[in-house]
């Protein structure tokens, strides 16, 4: 029994390895070796890259990434958590509507983005039609800044949280709620009092879920912050690219890498007593 | 006098099937009235509709005189011990308990002087602190139970609250729970199955069967005048001879005729079961009719394939009107 077990671990244990250890140690090599004139790494060996990590300007950015990945994850968590309520209180409907969260799946992250841009651009969509219907005279600033950067990620990863979230709901004994309404609690109440606690797992999940890919998020920041509004990850990106800093991108990545796991802990002790 | 609660031909559908068929139902201030009836008969739905969780498609409740039907369940003054309990397993048992005064606004030392009271009174004095799943099923049972009454509600619904319990714990809580109810005076609306638990705690039942209620009375005028044959049936073990009807210990049993002026009839004896405070007999009457006759005296030596003769006092004769 134990040596079929064994076996089965088998697969995925290499995939592991070969895919993600290999290469984590493969950023932790680069992140101490020195920078090639034209990209690459070179020797000699030096931690040099370390010390310009904890350069305040890019711990200023490191730190914007974790409060906008924050607010990210509390709006996705305030839209997700009606939503995964409604959809399990939808009865025969709740496949087309679980569905239909999934849906935007189908097509590209990056022409989702796009179709955004579309929308909120200077002649865009939004600022055409108020410019016409003469509500404004001079088009809004939907886009290119930090609330567009949010929109994007609370955009991308609201599925993220609402999944999970859906599957605590969904599990809950609807005798608890009757109880909380026969004790003389309001719906409202009732939602804060019975229903939040007993779904933190669901919110942890979704939370961790949403978090950990928007600190490292930089598709969303590159093209609806507009480069005005960057986050850690388009500095790791700009370190293989323009940049040309090998060594210093693998810090950094590996600084977001140790921040998430930070983040993942606290999470799972704290959000414990926190909700 | 006006009774706390009355139901005036209150009906609910679930889609195309009619769980509650035009019931009317009156209940005293202070009553311990059961309503019992075979699984799926609507008991549930009946309280259900009076707690606010399920609409009534017609009818009225009227709890004080006053209709309940407009108001949701959080804004009436009933309240509920679920079939399962539904203790918040988030919250402690002291929690638990204080959950609806919090709800009212009460202040902090009332709470907790209320509470410890309530705890007291269901004998949970000392698992404050414990969260459901560091409790066992009866005292779950009475956190649900301490939850409710601490509210002092004018009315407590009861569904089947000692039907998950063991044989024993329910024998020992049903006296509990006559007691609890004679002390705090409160009303109970208890619904069950068990046509023993019904017997021994009501004031007054109703008996249920499909979705309407077969009679209302006291549990001695049901068991002795029940006025159709499924109350009949319903309510323990029911032999019927020649259009009378006959409980098991009106029957009695002998070797030789009774004598003139005694009805009886032959049979055989088919099995013999020893009961502990009294003996069970299975008979075939001459017409081929299965008779079962309980006696106290276990000691007249009588055994499968003799032949006997049973017989009644004319007293004992159950007359329903159709059977
Ligand atoms: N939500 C519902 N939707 C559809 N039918 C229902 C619903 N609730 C109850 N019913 C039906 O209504 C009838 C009465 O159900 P109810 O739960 O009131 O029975 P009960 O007397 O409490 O039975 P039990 O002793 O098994 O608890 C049953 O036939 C049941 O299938
Ligand atoms: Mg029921």
């Amino acid at each position: 029994m134990r040596r079929l077990r064994a076996w089965f671990l088998l697969p995925g244990a290499t995939i592991m390895a070969v895919l993600f250890f290999a290469p984590l140690l493969i950023v932790v090599l680069y992140s101490f070796l020195s920078r090639g004139a034209y990209g690459g790494v070179e020797l000699p060996w030096t931690a040099s890259s370390y010390t310009r990590v904890f350069d305040s300007l890019y711990l200023a950015i490191l730190w914007r990434s974790i409060w906008v990945s924050a607010l990210s994850t509390a709006i996705c968590a305030l839209l997700g958590f009606p939503l995964a309520l409604y959809i399990a209180r939808a009865g025969s409907n709740r496949t087309l509507l679980l569905n239909l969260v999934m849906l935007p799946f189908w097509t590209s992250f990056l022409i989702r983005i796009y179709a955004w841009m579309f929308l909120l651009r200077d002649t865009g969509l939004i600022n055409s039609f108020l410019l016409a219907v003469h509500v404004i005279r001079q088009p809004l600033p939907l886009l290119f800044n930090t609330g567009a950067v949010i929109l994007g990620l609370v955009y991308g990863y609201l599925p993220f949280m609402v999944l999970p979230l859906y599957a605590t709901v969904e599990k809950l004994d609807p005798s608890l709620l009757d109880a909380a309404a026969d004790l003389g609690a309001s719906p409202a109440i009732t939602v804060w009092k019975v229903i939040v606690p007993l779904s933190k797992p669901g919110i942890l999940a979704g939370s961790l879920l949403v978090f950990i890919p928007c600190l490292g998020a930089y598709l969303t920041a590159d093209l609806m912050g507009g480069g005005k509004s960057v986050m850690i990850g388009n500095v790791v990106q700009n370190q293989f690219t323009t940049s040309r800093d090998w060594p210093f991108g693998a810090a950094i990545s590996l600084l977001l890498m140790a921040v998430a796991l930070l983040v993942t802990r606290v999470i799972g002790r704290k959000g414990e007593q926190l909700l | 006098m006006q009774p706390l609660l009355e139901l005036r031909g209150l009906t609910k559908d679930f889609a195309t099937h009619r769980a509650i068929d035009t019931i009317a139902l009156a209940i005293a201030r202070g009553e311990f009235f059961s309503l019992l009836g075979p699984s799926g008969c609507g008991k549930t739905t009946t309280l259900r509709c009076i707690a606010g969780f399920e609409t009534p498609n017609a009818g009225d409740i009227l709890l004080d005189g006053r209709s309940l039907v407009p108001l949701p369940p959080y804004r009436r003054n009933v309240n509920t011990v679920f079939q399962n309990y539904a203790v918040f397993p988030h919250l402690t048992v002291q929690q638990n308990v204080a959950f609806g005064l919090e709800r009212r606004g009460v202040n902090n030392g009332a709470i907790t002087r209320k509470v410890r009271d309530a705890l007291a009174l269901v004998e949970l004095t000392g698992k404050e602190t414990r969260y459901p799943n560091q409790i066992s099923g009866g005292e779950k049972q009475r956190v649900a139970l301490a939850r409710a009454l601490v509210l002092e509600p004018e009315l407590l619904l009861l569904d089947e609250p000692l039907s998950a319990l063991d044989p024993k714990l329910r024998k020992q809580m049903r006296i509990e729970l006559k007691t609890l109810q004679a002390r705090v005076g409160i009303t109970f609306l208890f619904v069950t199955h068990d046509q023993e638990e019904a017997l021994s705690l009501s004031d007054s039942l109703a008996v249920m069967n499909s979705g309407r209620i077969e009679q209302v009375g006291t549990p001695r005028e049901l068991y002795r005048q029940p006025a159709s044959r499924f109350v009949a049936e319903f309510l323990g073990e029911i032999n019927w001879i020649d259009q009378v009807a006959l409980r098991p210990e009106s029957l009695n049993i002998s070797k030789n005729h009774p004598g003139g002026g005694i009805k009886a009839l032959p049979a055989t004896v088919q099995t013999t079961t020893f009961l502990g405070n009294r003996t069970q007999l299975r008979t075939t009457l001459a017409n081929g009719r299965e008779c079962v006759i309980e006696v106290q005296d276990a000691a007249q030596n009588i055994g499968p394939g003799e032949q006997v003769h049973v017989w009644w006092r004319t007293s004992d004769e159950i007359h329903i009107p159709n059977p």
